[in-house]
């Protein structure tokens, strides 16, 4: 795992990523923080540059990402990893761990911002550290969807539009909950929807018809039951579903300084599920 | 040393491999032989562990490849068809990444680097961008890389291919070399080349080992009858008028005439050495055979047998 990691720190700072990545942020945060809390004089750093940086992850995970796997497939560099004394989730995670740390450096940054900051005011630190804390876990999950995507492709940039398409979509989904229809059966039509995905997932990890029918069915019949004794359990489901997705809307909660537990389980369950995912889809190809 | 049992791989429906056994002793060269597409990449990417059998099994001294990958990798150093490179790192770099993936020791590290690129002549590189190598170049940092960690067995996949006439024996040469110490498998479609450095020969053809012998026995083993090349002093009417009244002859074939000398590729009628019938049959007719040549079976029309070319001959 560490000569992984060794290597994809040294790629990113040989090549443009790392250095476009860190100069995008600072320049980013940079325009928030000399703005609205140097020139308007709020301090209250986490919620100004915090909260409007979000967006950001739509241009920096394509970036970060991209060339982690499908980069690999390209050049047949692959082969080398492959056929070396590493286990595949060693080679998932030591890749994972190096864009990571590459959010950690650019939150390193706003730190620093931080503290100038506190020299012109009382700068509320606590806030500072759960928005630092809630933007790194929010990229970490997002980074971990945007390695999983590039595992799929042999062309960057094919993966760049996928995870680009990802975090958008993430982004506006707060908004698009608004206009979902509210009707219970729509709610079941799309859990009956994710139980024939899950059955046709694990019908094709196993190549067992009989296994792959036992799961979608099972997810049927979870799907079904609830709705059938209790409709009002339906009722507004899929807004609630998409809202408890999105991983955008927990992240105010950090910017406030709310230290929620469930949401950093939350967070770092939703990394480890597409990691995982990442690593049985390499384990597939082989 | 190395045993390969069963092994099959299907791309949905297309069948690549369909079940091959064979094994290499320790110490030895195999060759892997066959056309484009038989198979020969895909069973060395199952050896290494880059890709999945759909059934079968391959044990590396003793350790299972899907029982116990990390050992069995461990255990090979393998350099596939386009050779694995960082093109952004130099060839220092580069070695250095792959000795860390191999888990050679920090100490050691400098010195194996050192040593590997000894072996394969690009010390004086070593410094340079692997994008800015030639293909040969290129291709001895890939061979480099399979050494690292002295491991015992050695894969290499179509080695020479895209090498200068000089490198291609300077590859050969080190690939004899690497005998002595290691268990060494290499691909080819080159027959020369497998005559050359190869103690065993494994013919595969779509999906399925046809042959495995030592090149020498798989030339007699399919060397079925005497085939002459004969040069008569004469004129192609008599040749002919001799050789169709005989037994011992099975077919012959006329094949160009000059300067009153005719040449002629015979085949016997039987497994006997026809060569002294054959001198006085033509010289009770008063006719000279000025060249009498028995012509052995290479490997090449052996490979042409077997994996039925022997119509449509490529020259690969």
């Amino acid at each position: 795992m560490g000569a992984i990691y060794m290597k994809e720190m040294r790629s990113a700072f040989h090549s443009l990523a790392a250095y476009l990545y860190l100069a995008l942020y600072t320049a980013a945060s940079g325009i928030y923080f000399s703005i609205i809390c140097l020139s308007y004089g709020y301090t209250d750093y986490s919620r100004y540059v915090f909260g409007n940086i979000t967006i950001l992850y739509i241009v920096i995970v394509p970036i970060l990402t991209m060339r982690l796997f499908a980069e690999e497939r390209k050049q047949r560099t692959e082969q080398l990893l492959y056929s070396a004394p590493i286990r595949m989730r060693d080679i998932v995670l030591g890749k994972y761990l190096s864009v990571l740390t590459l959010l950690a450096l650019s939150i390193l940054v706003s730190l620093a911002e931080a503290a100038v900051l506190s020299s012109f005011g009382p700068v509320n630190w606590k806030t500072v550290f759960t928005g630092c804390l809630g933007y790194f876990l929010l990229g970490a999950c997002l980074l971990a969807v945007g390695e999983f995507l590039s595992s799929l492709t042999d062309n960057q940039m094919v993966a760049a539009a996928m995870s680009f398409g990802f975090v958008l979509l993430c982004m506006l989904l707060p908004n698009i909950v608004d206009f979902v229809p509210s009707r219970p059966r729509y709610t079941f039509l799309v859990c009956a929807l994710a139980a024939l995905c899950l059955g046709f997932f694990v019908y094709d990890r196993t190549r067992d018809k009989k296994t792959g029918a036992a799961f979608g069915l099972a997810g049927l019949c979870l799907a079904l039951i609830p709705g059938l004794i209790n409709k009002e359990l339906y009722q507004d489901g899929l807004a609630r579903i998409l809202t408890w997705i999105s991983v955008t809307d927990r992240f105010e909660d950090f910017v406030s300084g709310i230290l929620n537990g469930s949401s950093i389980v939350y967070y770092i369950s939703f990394a480890v599920l597409f990691l995982f995912l990442t690593v049985q889809h390499l384990e597939r190809r082989r | 040393m190395i045993e390969v049992k069963d092994l099959a791989k299907d791309y949905g429906e297309h069948h690549a491999l369909k079940g091959i056994s064979f094994s290499v002793d320790s110490g030895r060269i195999a060759g892997l032989l066959g056309p484009n597409g038989a198979g020969k990449s895909t069973t060395m990417n199952i050896m290494t562990g880059c890709l999945t059998p759909t059934s079968g099994q391959v044990i590396i001294d003793g350790c299972d490849m899907d029982q116990d990958p990390v050992r069995a990798k461990e255990k090979i150093g393998y350099l596939p068809e386009l050779p694995p490179l960082y093109e952004d790192m130099t060839v220092r770099e580069y070695l250095g990444f792959v000795c860390d993936l191999k888990k050679v020791k920090g100490k050691e590290k400098k010195t194996v680097v050192e040593e590997v690129m000894e072996a394969v002549k690009v010390t004086e590189l070593s410094g340079r961008l692997i994008r800015n190598l030639s293909k040969g170049y290129k291709q001895r940092v890939g061979l480099a890389q399979a050494l690292i960690g002295n491991p015992p067995v050695i894969i290499l996949d179509e080695p020479t291919v895209g090498l200068d006439p000089n490198q291609i024996i300077e590859m050969r040469e080190l690939i004899r070399s690497l005998g002595n110490k290691h268990t060494v498998i290499l691909s080819s479609h080159i027959l020369s080349e497998v005559n050359a450095v190869c103690d065993q020969v494994l013919i595969i053809d779509d999906g399925r080992l046809v042959a495995e012998d030592t090149p020498e026995h798989l030339s007699d083993h399919y060397a079925e009858r005497d085939r002459l090349l004969l040069e008569v002093r004469g004129s192609s009417e008599e040749v002919s008028r001799i050789l169709e009244g005989s037994p011992l002859v099975e077919s012959f074939e006329l094949f160009g005439e000059a300067e009153g000398i005719v040449n002629v590729k015979v085949e016997s009628a039987s497994d006997k050495d026809i060569r002294d019938e054959l001198f006085f049959l033509f010289a009770d007719k008063r006719l000279a055979i000025v060249k009498l040549e028995r012509e052995s079976v290479s490997l090449e029309d052996v490979f042409l047998k077997l994996t039925g070319q022997d119509e449509e001959k490529e020259d690969e």
